[in-house]
């Protein structure tokens, strides 16, 4: 399952804010640029100069959702007396 | 006894392939029917770096945690780096002193290294600060 949710907190002096990502929608903004990328690949698989370096990229390129999958529960946390910065992916 | 290795020794008995050729294909034989080697779980199991300041110098403190199994992730992906890609990366970082091979990621080794992450703790104290990487 892709990760959905990337909780951002931002703290500074007295103020804090929290920001929530909804990586889904994310991910739908990415579809026409997905969609542009197959129809590329196509072509390049089509052209025989092209098509062995192409198909060579492909399983990197099946193995992006197992990694943007593993980030799940990815904490990254900047905290100073002035400031704090919080980052979860959920 | 499996069909293969039947098939095989029955090749052999009518002299269709020699003994070494039997043996050769019996071997590769062994080899891609024997069980993967058992993937150590690393669901639920995290890295962790946090960078602590001393009392007194800067107020700074980092923590980083990254699931295991996205480190096991990007090693799995390592290896399916194009060849072209690899020898790129290679000769980039060979530039920048650190010399690293691809090909000597073997799911083997993979296992040997996230077997050593769990286990692994690193401190390291100086005058400004103490940096801790553990697993849990």
């Amino acid at each position: 399952m892709l990760p959905m949710l990337l909780h951002m907190k931002v703290q500074k002096e007295e103020k804090s804010r929290t920001y929530y990502f909804p990586l889904g929608l994310i991910y739908l903004l990415f579809v026409p640029v997905l969609a542009l990328g197959a129809v590329a690949v196509l072509i390049l698989l089509a052209i025989p100069a092209t098509s062995k370096q192409t198909r060579s990229y492909l399983p990197l390129v099946r193995q992006l959702p197992t990694l943007l999958s593993a980030s799940i529960g990815t904490e990254l946390a900047f905290r100073s007396n002035e400031k704090e910065y919080e980052i979860h992916i959920t | 006894m499996s069909e293969e290795r039947q098939r095989i020794l029955h090749l052999l008995s009518i002299g269709k392939l020699t003994v070494d050729e039997a043996e050769k294909l019996l071997t590769a034989f062994e080899n891609t029917s024997k069980p993967a080697a058992p993937v150590s779980d690393v669901r639920g199991k995290y890295l962790y770096v946090q960078v602590e300041p001393k009392e007194g110098k800067s107020t700074e403190r980092v923590s980083v945690k990254v699931p295991l199994a996205l480190v096991k992730a990007g090693l799995n992906i390592s290896k399916l780096i194009p060849i072209e890609a690899q020898e790129k990366v290679q000769a980039s970082m060979h530039e920048s002193g650190m010399s690293f091979d691809f090909s000597s990621i073997s799911t083997q080794n993979m296992d040997e290294i996230l077997e050593a992450l769990e286990q692994m703790s690193v401190d390291v104290d100086s005058d400004e600060s103490s940096v801790k990487v553990f697993c849990r």
